[in-house]
C-alpha cells in the first residue's frame, strides 16, 4: 500500500488540519464569489447554512435543537432510507448466503440477477407506483430493489472466497451447520458484505431521493421539487446541503461500525501489508 | 497385539473430474495402535493429502473402510482432532487465541470448563497468558502451536497432522517437534502424522508407513528401534538413526519408477 | 479516501483453495445449461402470474407481450434515437468526468501535500447524490444536454478520481525509487513508472463509471423531465393509457444496454491489463 504517507500521529493531526483549512479557504473563495457574482441560482454559503440552521436546528437546546420542520421534511426520508436498507440487507445477505452455498442455485439464477442490477433505478419508479401505489410502501420497495444489489453480490462473493481451510478446520471439529454458518462463513466473509453494506446506502440514498422527486407528500427529495417549482433557490441548496450531511453522516456512522467489528482485519492487513 | 485404535482397510478413492477419473487411492490398509506415532511418507504426489482428508472423514473414500476405535466412521467421527499445514487458514483471525482454541468445544462445555481446558492446551504448548492475542500477531511457530492447542482441547484420542511443520524454518520446526513429543507424552496421545520429511518422520515416531506415487500403495510398514526420550542431536547421531533414515529414504526413492504425473 | 465502490478487499494471500475455485472448475456447459433453465424458468413464472392475472393487468403485461413489444421497439429508428440522446448526453458527461479526474488523481496520488489537503473537501462533497442536484440545474441548465451531461459528470467524477489516486498509490515504491536514481525527473517517473502501474486500478474505475453514467443519464431524463432520450421517453410512456407494456419493454431494453456496455468495458479492460486483474469475484 502506500509508504509515502507518515504514519505518525502528528503527521496525522497535521493532515487533517491541512484538509480542513483548504476546505475552509474553499468555502471563503465561495462566499466571497457568490457575493460579488450576485446571481440568484447561487446564493452565499453563509445564507445558505443560516438558513439550513434556522429551519431545522433552532429550536434551542431545552426542545432538542431539531425544529418541527426537521421532523416533518427530514425525518420521514430518513425513516424510509432505514427501513428499505434494512430490508434489503437482511434479503440480501441471505439469498447471497443462498447462492454461495448452492451452486446450482448460482449458476441458475446469476445471469438473471446481473440483469436486474443493471436497471436504472428511477426508471422503476412508474411500475412501482402502479403495483404498490403512492405510499411510503412503493419508495421503500424501489430503496429495497435498488439497494439489494450491491449487498448480494458481495455477500455472494465473499461467501464463495471464504478459504477452504477454514471450513475444513470448522468440519474436523463436527461442528453444526447452524454453526458453520454464523461461526465462520460469516465472519470470514464479514469484510466483503460491509462493503457491499457501504455502496447499498449511497444507492439508497440515491432512489430515495429519486422516488421522492418523483411522487411525494413529504422528504428531503419533495422540498427539493416543491422548492424547484417556486424557484426558492435558497431553500433548495439548504435541502441540497441537508441532503449532502445525511450522506456524509450515514457513511461516517457506517465506518465508525466498521471499526469496531472489523479491526481485526485492517490491523492483520496492516501487519501482512 | 494391543488394541487397534485406528483400522484402514482396503481404502481407495478416485477422483471423477471433468478430465476423466483419477486413481488416488488404491487399496491402503494399516492399523495405528495405542500410543503409536505413526508417521507416514511418500513422494509428492502421492496421495497423502487425499489420504488423510478420508481419516478425518472430511472425505467420503470411495472405496474400503475406516474404523476408529472399532467403529466405522461416516463424516468425521468423535475423538479425533486434525492440525493443518496452513496455520494461516485454519485458525480464524476474526477469533481471538484464547476464542480460537476453545472453538472446537463451543456448545458442547459450558464456559468455566472451556476457559479451564484453554489455559490447560495453551500451557501444554508454551503459550501461557496469550488468550487475549490474534493469531495473526504472533510468529508462524506459535501460531502453529495454537493450532496445536485446539486440537488439544478437545482431547481427542488420535490426532491427525497433516505436514504441520512444513511452513515453518528449521529451527522453529526443532522446537516444535520436541514439543510434540512432550505433549504426546504429558497426554499419552496417538499420533498420525504425515510428513514428506524423512528425517522429521523417524526423529519423531514409533512406526513409519511409506507410500508410493498414485496410484498409491503402502510400500512398507517399518518399525522404529529408537528408544525414547529423544534428543535433537544425540538421537540424530546414534547409528540407528542414520541406518534407518537411509531405509526410509531409499523406500521414498523406489516408490518413484518412472515418474508417474498424476494431480491429487 | 477509500477505494472503489463494489470491489471485495483484498483477501490474504493463502495457497488454500476456496469453494469459489471450485465452482469455477465447472464447466461452461453447465453453467451455460443451468443458467438458461433460470432465464427460461423466471420468464415462464412471469407470463403465467400475468396471464392468470395474479397481478393487475395494468401493473404487469405478460413476458410474450413486453418481449414482442421490445423487439418492436429495437427495430423503430424514433425510439433508436431516443437511445442515441442518452447515449450521447452520457458519453459527453463521461469525458467531462474522465478530463477532470485522471490528470486530477494523478496530480493528487503523487502529492501527498495536494491529497492531504483536498481530502476533507472530497469527503464532505462526495456523499452528495447527483440525482439530489436535478431539480437545481434543471432551472439553471433547462432539461436538455448540458444538465444530463452535468448529472452524469458530477456523478462519475468521484469514484474516478479515487480508483485513479489508489492506483497511483499502489504503485510498487521499489519501482519508483529505482527510477529516480538513474535521475529521471518526477515528471518521467510519473510517466514511465507510476502511470503503467495505476492504469488497471483507472479502468477498473471506468469500468464501475461507465454503468453508473448510463444510469444516470436515464435517471436525469426521467427526474428531470427532459424531453430527449430514453429516460424521457420512458416517463412520456408511463403517463400514456396503455402505456405499460412499453414502459416494460423499455425497462428491459435499457437493462440490456446497460449489460452490453458493460460487457464491452470488461473486453476492452481484458485486452489492456488482464495482467493485473486480481481481485475479481
Amino acid at each position: 500500500m502506500t509508504t509515502t504517507l507518515s504514519s505518525t500521529t502528528v503527521s496525522r493531526w497535521s493532515n487533517a488540519a491541512l484538509g480542513w483549512t483548504a476546505a475552509a479557504v474553499l468555502l471563503l473563495v465561495w462566499q466571497l464569489g457568490a457575493v460579488s457574482a450576485r446571481s440568484p441560482y447561487f446564493p452565499p454559503p453563509i445564507d445558505i447554512f443560516g438558513n439550513v440552521y434556522d429551519r431545522w436546528f433552532s429550536a434551542g437546546l431545552s426542545h432538542g435543537i431539531l425544529t418541527d420542520s426537521f421532523y416533518s421534511d427530514i425525518l420521514p426520508s430518513i425513516g424510509r432510507l432505514l427501513v428499505g436498507l434494512a430490508i434489503a440487507w437482511i434479503v440480501g445477505i441471505t439469498l447471497g448466503v443462498l447462492l454461495g452455498r448452492i451452486p446450482v442455485l448460482a449458476m441458475t439464477i446469476e445471469p438473471l440477477l446481473h440483469f436486474m442490477r443493471g436497471l436504472p433505478g428511477p426508471v422503476l419508479l412508474p411500475l412501482a407506483l402502479v403495483l404498490v401505489g403512492t405510499g411510503s410502501a412503493m419508495r421503500i420497495g424501489l430503496i429495497t430493489f435498488g439497494a439489494i444489489w450491491p449487498v448480494l453480490f458481495n455477500t455472494y462473493s465473499a461467501v464463495r472466497q471464504v478459504p477452504e481451510g477454514f471450513e475444513d478446520a470448522a468440519r474436523s471439529t463436527r461442528i453444526s451447520r447452524t454453526g458453520m454458518l454464523f461461526r465462520v462463513i460469516l465472519p470470514s466473509a464479514s469484510t466483503g458484505i460491509f462493503a457491499g453494506i457501504k455502496v447499498s446506502t449511497s444507492l439508497g440514498i440515491i432512489l430515495l431521493i429519486a422516488s421522492e422527486l418523483y411522487a411525494a407528500s413529504d422528504g428531503i427529495g419533495f422540498g427539493l421539487s416543491q422548492a424547484q417549482r417556486s424557484f426558492e433557490f435558497l431553500t433548495m441548496w439548504s435541502y441540497i446541503v441537508a441532503l449532502s450531511i445525511l450522506g456524509y453522516l450515514s457513511n461516517l456512522l457506517l465506518v465508525r461500525i466498521e471499526h469496531s467489528l472489523l479491526d481485526w482485519h485492517r490491523l492483520r492487513m496492516a501487519i501482512d501489508n | 497385539m494391543a488394541n487397534a485404535l485406528l483400522e484402514v482397510d482396503n481404502l481407495s478413492h478416485t477422483y471423477h473430474t471433468d478430465r476423466g477419473e483419477q486413481r488416488v487411492l488404491n487399496g491402503l490398509s494399516f492399523s495405528v495402535d495405542d500410543g503409536e506415532f505413526v508417521s507416514i511418507v511418500g513422494p509428492s504426489g502421492c496421495g497423502k493429502t487425499t489420504l488423510l482428508r478420508t481419516l478425518s472423514g472430511l472425505l467420503e473414500p470411495t472405496g474400503g473402510t475406516i474404523s476408529l476405535g472399532g467403529r466405522v466412521i461416516d463424516g468425521v467421527p468423535e475423538g479425533l482432532a486434525m492440525v493443518f499445514q496452513d496455520y494461516r487458514a485454519s485458525l480464524f483471525p476474526w477469533r481471538r487465541v484464547g476464542a480460537n482454541v476453545e472453538f472446537p468445544l463451543l456448545g458442547i462445555v459450558g464456559k468455566s470448563e472451556r476457559r479451564a481446558r484453554t489455559a490447560e492446551s495453551l500451557a501444554a504448548v508454551g503459550l501461557e497468558g496469550m488468550e487475549e492475542r490474534y493469531p495473526w500477531q504472533l510468529s508462524g511457530g506459535m501460531q502453529q502451536r495454537v493450532a496445536i492447542a485446539r486440537a488439544l482441547a478437545m482431547q481427542p484420542k488420535l490426532l491427525l497432522m497433516d505436514e504441520p511443520f512444513a511452513s515453518v524454518d528449521a529451527q522453529t520446526r526443532s522446537d516444535l517437534e520436541d514439543l510434540l513429543l512432550r505433549v504426546r507424552d504429558q497426554y499419552d496421545m496417538t499420533i498420525l502424522f504425515v510428513t514428506h520429511d524423512v528425517d522429521e518422520s523417524v526423529y519423531l515416531s514409533t512406526r513409519v508407513v511409506s507410500l508410493s506415487k498414485a496410484p498409491t500403495v503402502k510400500t512398507a510398514d517399518l518399525l522404529i528401534p529408537l528408544d525414547f526420550p529423544r534428543d535433537q542431536i544425540r538421537t540424530r547421531e546414534e547409528e540407528l538413526f542414520v541406518t534407518t533414515r537411509g531405509e526410509v529414504a531409499r523406500l521414498i526413492r523406489q516408490a518413484c519408477p518412472g515418474g508417474l504425473q498424476v494431480e491429487v | 479516501m477509500t477505494s472503489t465502490t463494489e470491489i471485495t478487499p483484498t483477501r490474504p494471500v493463502t495457497p488454500s483453495t476456496s469453494s469459489q475455485d471450485r465452482f469455477l472448475r465447472r464447466t461452461n456447459l453447465t453453467h451455460l445449461f443451468w443458467g438458461t433453465i433460470g432465464v427460461l424458468g423466471f420468464l415462464t413464472l412471469w407470463e403465467l402470474v400475468a396471464r392468470l392475472h395474479l397481478l393487475p393487468r395494468d401493473a404487469l403485461p405478460p413476458a410474450s407481450t413486453t418481449l414482442a413489444r421490445a423487439a418492436e421497439l429495437l427495430t423503430d429508428p424514433a425510439f433508436l434515437t431516443q437511445i442515441g440522446y442518452t447515449l450521447w448526453a452520457a458519453l459527453v458527461g463521461y469525458a467531462i468526468a474522465l478530463v477532470i479526474a485522471v490528470p486530477l488523481g494523478l496530480l493528487l496520488g503523487l502529492s501527498n501535500r495536494l491529497y492531504a489537503a483536498t481530502s476533507t473537501i472530497v469527503e464532505l462533497v462526495r456523499p452528495l447524490p447527483p440525482i439530489g442536484l436535478v431539480p437545481l440545474l434543471v432551472l439553471v441548465a433547462g432539461q436538455g444536454l448540458e444538465m444530463k451531461s452535468a448529472v452524469v459528470a458530477l456523478g462519475c467524477v468521484f469514484p474516478l478520481l479515487v480508483n485513479t489516486i489508489h492506483g497511483v498509490h499502489s504503485t510498487n515504491g521499489v519501482a519508483r525509487a529505482t527510477a529516480r536514481s538513474f535521475g529521471w525527473s518526477p515528471a518521467l517517473v510519473a510517466y514511465r513508472v507510476v502511470w503503467p502501474s495505476a492504469v488497471p486500478s483507472v479502468l477498473t474505475g471506468v469500468r464501475v463509471t461507465v454503468s453508473i453514467a448510463l444510469i444516470l443519464c436515464i435517471g436525469a431524463e426521467f427526474i428531470g423531465g427532459s424531453t430527449t432520450g430514453l429516460g424521457s421517453w420512458l416517463l412520456l410512456q408511463s403517463m400514456l393509457p396503455q402505456g405499460i407494456d412499453s414502459v416494460c419493454a423499455g425497462v428491459i431494453i435499457a437493462g440490456l444496454l446497460g449489460l452490453l456496455i458493460n460487457a464491452i468495458v470488461s473486453v476492452l479492460e481484458t485486452k489492456y491489463a488482464s495482467w493485473a486483474r486480481r481481485d475479481e469475484g
